[in-house]
Order: C-alpha cells, then structure tokens, then sequence
C-alpha cells in the first residue's frame, strides 16, 4: 500500500513539473513566427466591409493595391500598378497592372478586370460598403486590355491618392475568389494577392497568416504571423515581457515600467485622430464668440495632458495633424490666461454662467473635464461634468435634440487625408456629426474645392484656411491627435505609417 | 421521486421562459440606436436600414420577443451582423471553454474546500481551526479578478513558470493544461474558502445533534461517525450550493477569461458588450443563463436524493 502511495506522489510530482515547466514560449530567432497582439478579435477582412482598425491592420498584409504607403512616410510607391497615368484634370487614371500576379489558393492570375471589380464593388446597392465615400466619384473602372485599365471619375478626388488606394479601399480582391466564396464568407476566408496568405482563424484566440511562396514581389522576412487575442492591457504587457509576443500595442500607464526592461523597445506615436472639447455655438449660452474665446483661454490642455496622458501625448492646436496636407504650424497656441478670460467673460456679461459638458465615460475624458472644471470654476463659471454610458453619449447630438448640448468631449477617427476631418464640420452635418451646430458657407465652399484639388500646395492652402475660420470662431478646443504606444522584443524591427499604425507586412528580423 | 423531479423541471422551463423574454427585449433598455454605433459615423443610412433589419431592432418588442422564441425554438439564434457566422456556432465555439473552466474550478473547490471545512471542523477552536478560518475567510474576501492578477503577475510574469495568456492547444493536453492551471486556481479560490466555512459550520452543528451523541455514547468510532454518519448529512446544503457555486462561478469566469485572454462565454460578452453586438450579447448570456438554471435543476435532484426529505417537502417540518 505504501509503495502505491509513493507511485502515486511520484507521478503527481511528475505531473505537476510537466505542468508548470517549460511552457510554450518559443521565440524565434529571424525568419519563423511573428507574434503580435490584438486587444480583440477580427470581424471583417473584406476589404470593402471590415469594421475595426484591427480588421485593417491584420488584412492589410493579405491585398496589395495599385499604391501602397512607404513604411514610415506618407510617400507612395507602385506595387501592382506597372505604371499609373493621371490625366490633367484628374478625373482619368491609366493603369497597367504586373504580369504573372496570382491570386492566392490557386484563383489565377490577377488581371485589370479583378481591379474593376475590386473598386465598382464599394458602390454596389445590394452590398452597401461603410467606406463608399472613398469611391463616391467613381463612374466606373474601363479594363482596356488583359492588364491595362482606366479609372475614369466624375470629378478630380485629391483623397483617392491619399487614403483611398493605399490603403484598403485601394485593396484588390480576386472576383472568381469572391465570387467563389461567397460575399459573407469571404469576410473571414479573405483572398488577395498580398505578401501573405490567410492562414486560419481560432475565434477569440488567434489569425495566422502565412508567406505567400508566390508572391510576384519582395518576399516578407516571416514565415507567418501569428496574431493572438489579448484584451487585458496588463495581460499584454506580461506577455510581451515573458517573450510570449513579439509586438504589442500597449498603455501610456505601462511604459514607465516596460522602458526600464531591456528585453523591450517602445514607441509612442501621435497619431491623425482628433479630440477635442466642442462647444454649440447655436447654444444661447454660447453663442457669444467671447465666451467661448474666454473658455478657450481658460482651460490649461498641457495640465490635461499630465493628467489625462502622464505627459506623454504631444498637445494639437488644430485639427489636422502633423503630416498631412493642410497642416498648420502656425495656428494659435491659447495659453492659459485667466485674467483675460476674466474680462472676455465681464465683456459678454455672463457673470456667473453654468455650464454642462458631456463625456462619454471614459477615465480619459473624466480627467479633461475634471481639469476644465478647476479652469473654469477660477474665472468664475460652475462646469457640470454629465458622463454618459457610450451608447447614450453618441445619440446626444443628432437631430434637434443636438440643440441642447453645451460643451462636449469628442474623439474621430481619421485616415491620412485632410478631408476626413473636414468632412463632419460643414452644415450639412448639423444635426448630424456636426455638434457644434458652426456652419460656415465658406469653411463648405473649401471642403469642396479641398476635395478635388489635386495640387497639394494648393491643397494645404485650402485646409489651412477652414482651420482659422474654426480657431476664428472658437468652436473648438483641441487637445490631442492621439498617443498610442507600442512594445517590442528587440529582435524585431517594427514598420509603422507615421501615424503608428504597424504594417506587419514590412516587419523585419534583427 | 418522478413527480419531484417533473415539478422541478416545470419551474426550470418557466424560468427559462422568463429569462429568454427579458433577454428579447434586453435591447431596448439600452439607449442609443445600435446600427449607428456599431457601424460608425462614415455608415450610409442604407448599411444603417440593413443592421437594423439583420438584428430585428425594427420590429415591435413583442414581435422581437416572438420571433426570438420562433427562431430558438428551430436552434437558430440569428447571423452575426459582423462576420457573416451563425451565432449559434459563435456561442458554441466558446461555450465548452467557460464550462469546463467552471466544472475544473467546482472540481477544485470541492476537493480542497470539503477536505479543509472537515479539518477545521474536527478540531473546533484549535490552532489549525483558526489558521484555516483565516485563510479561508481571506479567500472568500478575494475577487477573482485580484487572485487572477496576482497570480499571473506572480507565476507567469515575475517566476515564468506558466503561460500569460490564452487557451493553448485543445489537441495537446498538457499545454491546454498549463493555459488552465491558473485561471482554475483564480476562478476556485473565493469558492474553497466558502465550501470550507460551509462545511465546517454544517459539521459542527450535525456533530451535536442527538443521534450523534446517542451513536457516539454507544461507541461508534469517531471516525466512523465522522465519515459515516455526520459527514454525509453535512454534505447536503453543500450539495445544494453548488448548483448556486457553478452560477457564481461562470460570473467570475467573466473577469478571469478576461485577465488570462481565455477564450469562452465572459470574453464573448464583454466584447459584444463594448461592440454593441446585442444579437451575440443576447445569445451568449442566454446559454450562460441556461447552464445557471440547469445546474440548479441538477442540484435540486442530487439534493433530493441525498435526502428523502426535501422530495416529501417536509424538509422545514422535519
């Protein structure tokens, strides 16, 4: 019986050092798997429907477009076009495709008639695309040869160069695969041509996407990407410091600690999107410009940046970032000064003014508007922080109901094209995006002609112009164009768009 | 026996009923216009029209709620709006994962928490006794999201003996093992210090009934009448909280998928939840709902048949 007993702690001994050693912690040395994290789970891959900035981030590697971003720049450069002809006035675009470009899993070669279907699709009723306004003046795609066709616009579309074909609206897709697969399906067995194949999908678990042996261009440094779902922030960073990840996005709060590991190199980068605090103009206890000028030079944003972002988010002062066409360096920086609030405010005889701002809650937007309220309480207005669950927060501004909002808290996202931002601030989106309920016939006029101007000198021009009507105006206070922090072993060499956003595609081994 | 365990079923299914009603009409106690915010600001009022009829959000409630009980009835709990899929197959992929996370943390639990409440009951006021009570207490006190923490940050961040993350390999079972050995321990912990408090109290008060005393007068060992007689009866109330201890169970097994990145009904949730998904949101706190009111049932019957009485309802009486 003792002997039995001894067996028996034997093998659980044995058992349980199986258990806790040597977990699967493989790394690999160059080449082999690149693991990454993602906060969630993939939805969409489909170029045309896909939902999160994850989706776009794991698809990318999977398509290639005409153009695509050169890796820490906003240049382009060609990848299927051979050759890409831009008419005069714009609204023309010849292509000529590579020769011998396969599709993934065997569906043939890519030819000028899968670009026509790849783009005509985003305008397709019976399949409606959220990202049809990066096609809206597409009249049709004309293939003219095997490998050679023409885009053919109904007006010059300076976004199309910018945001619409490097990236994923820009994304060719394999008609007979589409075709083949079924438009639903295709969402999660996506097929491209790109530098990587989709591998497969463990729902709430990982994607793995593998080299693509074929691949007409530059073969990728790693054999496959692993993409593992990590919701938890603190998860991610133990992760990522036990090895079990190569890349992760991460926390402002971690970095303090991840920068001390010399196992770990960080990034913190800006980022296009924008956040502000709004303010109704339509509102009666706004609609004096000097008491929106008086808040504006009351809140301290640098404040709400050490509280709100530890100090390490860089301060906006307009609202298109740093980067982008239309970018203004020279746009107001309010500093506080609370003795001429104090005046603009006894000017616009609003002594004793309450106002109401509205945040979604977020521990980021309750630090601004607790560190507005401090501003403001000292030149003499009383701010009610109202905090909203998300979903209540983002019916606030529609429709006429949008006439009872005061002051905001906002975040949009963007892709690399001023227009973006400039879209949700003209009057036909009062009552829609447009909260601070500001029309201006001129700020529209620009956003218009912004659109089709080609030229980009011009085009900053233009942008730059409808930033001062706003700053004129003060409608907005502008904090942030986002801060978004990344972590990775040193035996990657990360590639990221300007803004942050990685393209695993271009990662590289050290 | 027959009509106990038919009355039990009766009031199983009406709960059942109840659950799926309320779950029908959960989105309506939820403000804003879920089309919108799932699909964005840059969605056409098409796309808008399309998510709406896809989640049923343009019938009546009570159409919504028939319609739901329509198509459950034919198992079909509607397609994602997001990735095309069933979402009878979405809930049925993560499923099994939160189950048998809490049918290893009840396992546990029960292994360590009855052995435990036994030794503190034998020798009441020792030190052992009070050792364990405080131990124990301090378990019940600790959240599972903290012990989860704590113990990712102890065994897999600073010691790197067991993985941080995810579900490991459900074809190799020792690495699915090792993904599961801490989120079992998190998940179990607050449980191991009830089910010992449970039954050391249980123990206590069954030791000093009459017919323990009569046997122990006529010198029945103590230990027989320990394991034999007393332990048996003690047992039963703890019988019955388990049923409540898999509920309790599957709620923390929310916090501790998420901290671990496990895969199963809690992250499913939480991420429909943050995505405005209701349809998946709906099916998958139903099937948590379904495992909650069947363990019940299961514990009702075990519970009856471990004592006579509760089936004669005479328990109160007795």
């Amino acid at each position: 019986m003792k002997k039995i007993r001894n067996f028996t702690r034997i093998i659980t001994a044995a058992f349980l050092l199986a258990l806790i050693a040597g977990p699967a912690m493989a790394q690999d040395d160059g080449g082999g798997t690149l693991t990454v994290r993602l906060p969630t789970d993939v939805r969409n891959l489909d170029p045309a429907h896909w939902f999160s900035e994850y989706d776009k981030q794991v698809a990318l590697p999977l398509y290639d477009g005409l153009i695509r971003y050169i890796p820490g720049t906003y240049d382009t450069e060609l990848v299927l076009a051979r050759t890409l002809e831009v008419s005069d006035d714009g609204t023309r675009i010849d292509f000529t495709l590579h020769e011998g470009v396969q599709c993934h899993d065997g569906y043939g070669e890519l030819t000028a008639s899968d670009v026509k279907y790849s783009f005509e699709r985003f305008l397709d009723p019976a399949n409606p695309s959220p990202y049809v306004d990066d096609w809206r003046p597409l009249q049709s795609v004309e293939v003219t040869g095997r490998y050679e066709g023409t885009i053919v616009l109904e007006n010059a579309f300076a976004p199309l160069f910018s945001s619409t074909l490097p990236l994923m609206s820009g994304a060719v897709v394999c008609e007979e695969a589409v075709e083949d697969i079924g438009i639903e399906a295709f969402a999660m067995n996506p097929v491209g041509t790109g530098p990587y194949m989709f591998g497969n999908w463990n729902p709430n678990r990982d994607v793995t996407l593998v080299r693509n042996p074929d691949y007409f261009g530059e073969q990728p440094y790693f054999d496959e990407i692993r993409f593992v779902i990590i919701a938890d922030e603190q998860s991610a960073e133990l992760a990522l410091r036990a090895g079990e990840v190569d890349f992760a996005q991460l926390q402002l709060s971690a970095l303090a600690l991840l920068e001390r590991d010399p196992g770990i190199e960080t990034n913190v980068y800006p980022g296009l999107s924008y956040r502000w605090i709004g303010m109704n103009v339509e509102h009666p206890k706004l609609q004096d410009v000097r008491v929106r000028e008086a808040i504006r030079l009351a809140i301290d944003v640098p404040s709400i940046l050490i509280v709100a972002y530890e100090g390490l988010a860089e301060q906006s002062f307009a609202l298109i970032a740093e980067g982008l066409p239309g970018y203004w360096e020279d746009a107001g920086r309010f500093d506080q000064d609370l003795d001429a609030a104090r005046s603009l405010i006894e000017e616009a005889g609003a002594d004793g003014l309450q106002l109401r701002i509205d945040i979604a809650d977020t521990p980021e937007y309750r630090a601004w508007s607790q560190v507005a309220q401090q501003n403001l309480r000292q030149i003499g207005v009383e701010l009610t922080i109202n905090t909203m669950d998300t979903g209540s927060f983002w019916e606030i501004g529609s429709g006429s109901e949008g006439k009872n909002v005061e002051l905001f808290v906002m975040s949009f996202a963007m892709e690399p094209d001023p227009a973006w931002a400039t879209m949700w601030f003209t009057c036909d989106q009062v009552g829609g995006w447009n909260w601070m309920r500001w029309c201006s016939e001129e700020f529209d006029e620009l956003h218009t002609r912004g659109l089709e101007t080609v030229d980009e000198d011009e085009r900053a021009e233009i942008y730059i112009r409808m930033q001062e009507l706003m700053e004129e105006d003060a409608v907005a206070i502008w904090i942030i164009h986002g801060a978004t922090p990344y972590g990775n072993r040193p035996h990657i060499v990360p590639a990221h768009m300007p803004h942050g956003s990685p393209l695993f595609a271009h990662f590289e081994g050290r | 026996m027959l009509s106990f365990v038919i009355q039990k079923l009766a009031s199983t299914v009406i709960v059942a009923i109840l659950v799926i009603t309320f779950l029908s009409l959960l989105v309506h106690f939820v403000p804003g216009d879920p089309a919108t915010i799932i699909l964005g600001p840059r969605a056409t009022p098409e796309l808008v029209a399309r998510v709406t009829t896809a989640m049923d959000l343009d019938k009546s409630p009570a159409m919504q709620t028939l319609s739901f009980f329509g198509r459950l009835l034919r198992g079909d709990l509607g397609t994602d709006v997001f990735t095309n899929r069933p979402i009878a197959t979405i809930v049925g992929q993560v499923l099994p994962h939160t189950v048998i996370l809490a049918l290893a943390s009840l396992l546990l639990a029960a292994l360590v928490g009855i052995p435990l409440g036994v030794l503190s009951a034998v020798r009441p006021g020792s030190w052992a006794d009070r050792i364990l009570s405080l131990v124990s207490v301090t378990m019940v006190t600790i959240p599972p999201y903290v012990s989860g923490l704590l113990l990712l940050m102890l065994f897999s961040g600073t010691l790197r003996w067991l993985p941080t993350f995810g579900l490991g390999n459900p074809g190799n079972p020792l690495d699915y093992l090792q993904h599961m050995l801490l989120p079992t321990i998190a998940l179990a912990l607050t449980w191991i210090g009830y089910l010992a408090r449970l039954v050391r109290g249980n123990l206590l008060e069954v030791l000093s009934q009459d017919h323990i005393r009569a046997a122990r007068a006529q010198g029945v060992s103590q230990r027989t009448l320990l394991y034999k007689y007393a332990l048996r009866n003690a047992l039963v109330p703890t019988v019955a909280i388990l049923g409540v201890a898999l509920g309790g169970l599957m709620a923390g097994a929310v916090f501790v998928e998420i901290i671990f990145s496990r895969p199963g009904l809690g992250t499913l949730i939480t991420e429909s939840i943050q995505g405005r998904n209701y349809p998946v949101v709906r099916a998958a706190t139903l099937a948590a709902a379904l495992l909650f009111v069947i363990a019940n049932f299961l514990a009702d019957i075990a519970n009856a048949a471990l004592d006579p009485r509760i089936q004669l309802g005479r328990k109160g009486a007795a």
